[in-house]
């Protein structure tokens, strides 16, 4: 081998930068002559890695004698599904094709590095033999095809001259027709990906063949006219010619829960209009919830009022036709002043598909297509391709959009994995993860060897005390990438997918007691009156006297009995705990009310067997006093510390509009409710501690529950707190947390399972000179590209938590028929929301007989219903029948019947009681982590 | 015209006596020019460029494009600027600010003729009239001197010029919102070239006791009182003059000198438009590269 090669080659080309210059950039490269070809056949090539089978047969019948494959970049980018399959092994992946996989670049290399699937990367582009350099007017995409089939030329004379006796073939796939007929004149051996598999007698395989928007003809697969219903999506160069100009506006699409035909669309960056609101098929044009669009604002002629009916899609393949008369019969006549800043969409900027969950419809026997409904209800469902719908009849599918054709009422996707059964707790639970993006895969190997050796002790090292969990997750290791991705614990009712793994959160990081624990501290000096003197913060040594449950920790504090050193101080904490309440109280903190509910569980099945509602006691605030205070000290010191990356948590004041609902609502009943106008231009502690005196105030004596739902109410007029970088809040530098009334806040006191106390713990040591810093630690962009996740992340999980609440309610009412007592939180037009408060249950009571006629009369002003003679206004109590709707197999889902005001002909008698057991004893209960009360020696 | 002390008082009388009797220090007549050799196409990273041997004076120019606005005064002009670079060149033998203002004068003389219209034509630089032009860097390094760089410097000019490969452009015009947006065509074997047929080169003609010789080497410049450096063109025209060296000049010799020039300067012209045009034929294929191209004079032409 010589030490200079002259195989220079010079690859140059013109390009233009962002900032307008054309630069003429140079590439040099070497072409080797020494490079494997990888195959054990070759006896040419010298080098070692050698992982292309001698034999090759999977089944396929176009090239009997054995095959090595050559896939094509579109292959490989649109088809990566399929090639997951492990069908594909022996494939040369050229390097030109793995240079432009850049989107799927991870799935190909965790391929790649599986030995038995023999995925083989083949060096084209330094390769004397199969370089090549491109012709005048050779277009690069026609340069990089011809560079492919100059691989499948290679090998196939490489190995054909050398081998001995054997007859490998090469096959092209390539989905590109020119690439494969030109492969094909060239006497190569080319197929498309379809004519590959369709010889193989794998049907499913076929139906996770991606389905490209030119393949796909209805006229000719479906027999039906092709009529175009969508407008144009204009390009991507004139959507930012028309953003530059004001024309069009850009915002994220949300669709609505309620009514697949409506959505809002979120804009960023508009003086006039933050949300604008979309309505009928045509304004919609195609989006799905979550993608980033392109808007214009609508003649104010024509801006329309939202339909305030709880519409579904129907449940019958409607065809591609019949969407005019579904517009027209969706149109609000009159009641103007109601009607809403609207949008119609002109365009895409990104598509945020991702993989959905669901169920496939009914239809024809033997039908090819068939319709996806998915489980998110703002999906709308996606018309597949499937040969094996007989099977998949009951179970849960995934499936991704492939694209939505301007002439299709659907969007078309392919069927990509099924995940079990259908009503089967498992399969239900998958769902939920994978529909929150929930990461529950196993910890991998790298992060485990993050983990010190069991059994592991201190080394010799030295208030509220929280475990040190930075001391093992530190900067940049497995662990904390893994940790900063998934960015919280998620709690399903009877699972719990950690954040980090349990060796650190069930022993190292929890503060047992009698065993010596890193921790660290928040030591103040209080007064007997709570005020802080003096904060200390410390890395510490601390060694529990006792780990109490809450339950335990109350007895004991109750117990005038014990007069011991724990009972002692707990009743001093106790009294401290109350005065900071108090004060906090005062500065108009809010006590807000969710329904939260536990389920009593089978040892063995994980079945939900009762519920129960979660029971607050003294030491539950006792301890959330202390947190906060702990929280509150902390955030103080970082931002005092790092004003410009200190992480942050606020929780932004809701604009006053959003407590309209609530004050008309409550008005209704007690007179005299916050007037907000009074206030609205006060300062919002002011108005804060309004609402809370309000709320506070608002109790009926005949109705014990109305405040309780009140304050649930109110909850629902919040926006969301979130974790923010304080040097990103430039305008006002508002911090303010709206529920608790500070000024400042941040999370710190548990690591175990917020990544957010992660990075706030490293701040605050930094900040004592405990731990040293580093770079990413400082940098603000990381630090909020960090805090956009972890609020992404909090959010799933919250829903998730939720969704696993109702997946076991539907559960626990599988075979039961009960009535119960509920009240009326809401009024629509066609339906009642109804909270069934023993079970934290909010469900809807359509008011419509079995033919599916309205049988109500709506008063809007007063928001009332009328049945018959019978009228039903909010909070009222009524007794409601709960069972699980089974006539539809396929959707299974909570029904309520009213029992209670009777209505002839509508309301239902009462069924007599169901043996419920309520002894709480052998409760096995996987709830909300509770926080243990650590007492620490001094 | 640097001067430097290369040589003794005996060895100048020698060199004088030799010039009276037509035979120069390296055997040429008065009017004989050393040879010229041109490689093109030699620096990949750049639009255009050359390395011109003229004797024992090596100079290398490059040809690079910039995208930027018209200006206000010629909305349909672009701009070309030319440099000349010695600061590598210890041949050179005057340093500091000695060299800077002699390399600086040659850039001067160098952009004069480019900035004449009737020499080149810089509408051909215009993208978009109004809007945007391209603005050329013709950057000259001298790498070896031996004398009369003025004459070097101006033929690796046109060479790389007449060589040099213009990006094609995609200019689309929006009638809307009547902005104009340019796009890079991204075929390398799409480009356009530029008319070099009006530039002149430069012709130095020194006098030397009354006798007017061109092409002088280092050692006759130290023997030269006054030299003109005409910019002459292919018909023989002389646009551009500027006179270098203590020594005064009368009108007669200043009309002899002319006439040696524009003699001269056509033949000039012609004998590196040949060159040009066979250097481009060694030039290597698109995507090669000539490994021995510097050190090989059988790459020259």
């Amino acid at each position: 081998m010589t030490i200079i090669v002259d195989s220079r080659r010079i690859n140059s080309f013109l390009r233009k930068t962002r900032r307008g210059h054309v630069l003429k950039t140079t590439h040099e490269l070497y072409l080797r002559n020494d490079i494997s070809c990888g195959s054990k056949l070759c006896q040419l090539c010298t080098n070692e890695t050698k992982i292309l089978d001698n034999k090759v047969n999977n089944g396929n019948q176009l090239i009997p004698n054995g095959h090595y494959l050559v896939v094509d970049t579109n292959v490989v980018l649109q088809q990566i599904d399929l090639l997951e399959d492990p069908l594909f092994t022996n494939v040369i992946l050229p390097q030109i094709v793995l240079n432009e996989s850049l989107a799927i670049y991870k799935r190909i290399r965790t391929l790649i590095s599986v030995p038995e699937r023999k995925f083989f990367v083949f060096i084209n582009e330094f390769n004397q033999d199969t370089y090549i350099l491109r012709k005048a007017g050779e277009s690069p995409n026609d340069r990089n095809d011809r560079a492919i089939r100059k691989i499948v030329q290679f090998y196939t004379e490489h190995l054909l001259q050398k081998s001995t006796g054997s007859n490998m073939s090469i096959i092209l796939l390539t989905d590109d027709m020119a690439n494969r007929d030109l492969a094909r004149a060239d006497g190569l051996h080319a197929f498309t990906l379809k004519e590959y598999i369709q010889s193989l007698n794998r049907p499913e395989l076929l139906d996770r063949l991606v389905l490209k928007e030119e393949s796909f003809d209805l006229e000719k697969n479906i027999g039906k006219r092709k009529e175009i219903i969508f407008p144009e999506h204009i390009t991507l160069s004139e959507i930012q010619r028309g953003l530059k100009s004001g024309k069009y506006l850009q915002g994220t699409y949300q669709a609505s829960r309620e009514n697949y035909l409506e959505a809002n669309v979120f804009v960023q960056d508009s003086e006039k209009y933050t949300q604008l609101f979309v309505q009928g098929y045509r304004n919609l044009n195609r989006a799905i919830h979550d993608d980033v669009v392109a808007v214009e604002i609508l003649q104010e002629t024509e801006w329309a009022t939202p339909f305030s009916l709880v519409i579904d899609d129907k449940d019958d393949d409607q065809g591609d036709l019949v969407i005019e008369q579904e517009e027209t019969g969706l149109v609000v006549p009159g009641s103007s002043s109601k009607k809403q800043a609207s949008c119609r969409i002109v365009g895409i900027i990104k598509r945020n598909w991702r993989q959905y969950c669901g169920i496939l419809q009914e239809s024809v026997a033997g039908a090819k297509f068939h319709l996806f409904v998915p489980h998110e209800r703002r999906i709308p469902k996606i018309r597949i391709e499937s040969r094996q719908a007989e099977q998949l009849k009951n179970s849960r599918v995934v499936v991704q959009i492939d694209c939505w054709p301007r002439c299709s009422r659907y969007p078309q996707g392919h069927f990509v994995k099924t995940l079990g059964q259908l009503g089967d707790k498992d399969t239900e639970n998958e769902v939920i993860l994978a529909e929150h993006d929930i990461l529950h895969h196993d910890f991998p190997e790298a992060v485990l060897d993050c983990l010190p050796q069991m059994p592991w002790k201190i080394m010799d090292e030295c208030g509220v005390h929280i475990a040190d969990v930075t001391h093992f997750v530190r900067p940049n290791t497995a662990i904390d990438l893994e940790a900063r991705e998934r960015g919280t614990t998620v709690y399903l009712v009877d699972r719990r997918i950690d954040m980090l793994p349990v060796l650190l959160s069930g022993n190292l990081c929890s503060l047992r007691d009698g065993e010596e624990r890193l921790a660290f501290s928040v030591l103040w000096e209080l007064t007997p009156d709570a005020e802080i003197v003096t904060t200390t913060f410390h890395k510490s040594i601390i060694k529990s006297s006792a780990a109490m449950t809450y339950q335990h920790a109350q007895s004991v504090k109750d117990d005038q009995g014990m007069q011991n050193d724990i009972a002692k101080s707990l009743r001093l904490l106790h009294l401290i705990a109350a005065k900071l309440r108090k004060t906090r109280m005062e500065n108009g903190a809010l006590v807000l009310e969710s329904a939260e509910v536990r389920f009593r569980l089978d040892t063995e099945t994980h079945d939900p067997l009762d519920v129960i509602n979660k029971e607050l006691r003294e030491t539950n605030w006792l301890v959330e006093e202390f947190m906060l205070l702990a929280n509150i000290s902390v955030a103080k010191k970082i931002y005092e510390l790092f004003p410009e990356c200190a992480c942050l948590r606020k929780h932004p004041t809701p604009p006053a509009s959003n407590f309209d609902p609530l004050i008309k609502a409550a008005e209704a009943k007690v007179g005299d409710f916050f007037k907000k106008e009074k206030h609205g231009q006060q300062q919002t502690g002011h108005l804060c501690k309004e609402l809370a005196e309000s709320l506070d105030k608002a109790v009926l004596p005949d109705n014990p529950y109305f405040n309780t739902m009140l304050r649930m109410l109110a909850t629902r007029c919040m926006m969301q707190a979130v974790y923010f970088c304080s040097g990103f809040q430039s305008e006002g530098k508002s911090f303010d947390h709206y529920g608790l009334a500070t000024p400042i806040y941040t999370h710190f006191t548990s690591p175990i399972r917020r990544y957010s106390d992660i990075i706030v713990h490293r701040l605050l040591a930094a900040g004592i000179n405990a731990d040293v810093t580093y770079p990413d630690l400082l940098n603000k962009h990381h630090l909020q590209q960090t805090c956009n996740n972890l609020n992404y992340r909090h959010r799933m999980a919250q829903y998730a938590a939720r969704a696993s609440v109702d997946l076991h309610t539907q559960l626990f009412f599988k075979n039961r028929c009960t009535d119960e007592e509920g009240y009326v939180l809401g009024v629509r037009k066609n339906a009642l929301q109804i909270l069934l408060p023993h079970y934290g249950l909010e469900t809807t009571l359509f008011l419509r007989d079995e033919n599916g006629k309205s049988i109500c009369n709506y008063n809007e002003e007063e928001a009332t219903q009328t049945i018959k003679d019978v009228t039903i206004r909010m909070f009222d109590r009524v007794t409601v029948q709960i069972s699980v709707d089974r006539t539809n197999l396929q959707r299974q889902r909570i029904q309520v019947r009213l029992v209670k005001p009777p209505i002839d002909g509508f309301s239902v008698s009462p069924v007599t009681k169901t043996q419920m057991s309520l002894d709480g004893r052998d409760v096995d209960d996987i709830s909300v982590p509770s926080k243990r009360i650590k007492l620490t020696k001094k | 015209m640097p001067r430097v002390p290369v040589a003794s008082e005996d060895e100048r009388k020698f060199i004088v006596d030799g010039i009276q009797s037509d035979f120069r220090l390296d055997g040429r007549t008065s009017r004989m020019y050393r040879p010229v050799l041109l490689a093109t196409d030699v620096v990949n990273t750049a639009n255009g460029s050359c390395l011109l041997k003229l004797g024992g004076t090596i100079v290398m120019a490059g040809v690079t494009f910039e995208f930027t606005r018209t200006s206000q005064e010629s909305p349909n002009e672009g701009r070309i600027e030319a440099t000349v670079d010695g600061s590598g060149c210890h041949s050179l033998r005057i340093f500091g600010r000695q060299r800077h203002l002699f390399t600086k004068q040659i850039s001067r003389s160098l952009n004069y003729i480019l900035n004449n219209p009737k020499c080149f034509d810089r509408e051909q630089l215009c993208v978009v009239k109004g809007h945007h032009c391209w603005l050329v860097h013709v950057d000259i390094s001298v790498l070896r001197y031996e004398g009369n760089l003025y004459d070097a410097c101006s033929f690796a000019m046109k060479a790389a010029l007449s060589e040099t490969k213009v990006p094609s452009l995609q200019v689309t015009h929006d009638e809307e919102t009547s902005e104009v947006t340019v796009d890079v065509c991204d075929d390398p074997f799409q480009f356009g070239l530029l008319n070099v047929s009006n530039l002149p080169v430069f012709i130095s003609v020194s006098q030397v006791s009354g006798i007017h010789i061109v092409d002088t080497t280092l050692k006759e410049d130290s023997v030269t009182l006054a030299r003109i450096t005409y910019g002459v063109k292919d018909n023989g025209n002389i646009v551009y003059m500027s006179k270098d060296g203590g020594g005064s000049l009368d009108l007669l010799n200043l009309r002899s000198m002319s006439k040696v020039a524009s003699d001269i300067g056509p033949q000039m012209n012609s004998l590196l438009l040949d060159k040009i045009h066979l250097s481009k034929a060694k030039q290597p294929l698109w995507g090669h590269v000539n490994e021995n191209l510097l050190f090989d004079d059988i790459n020259f032409v």
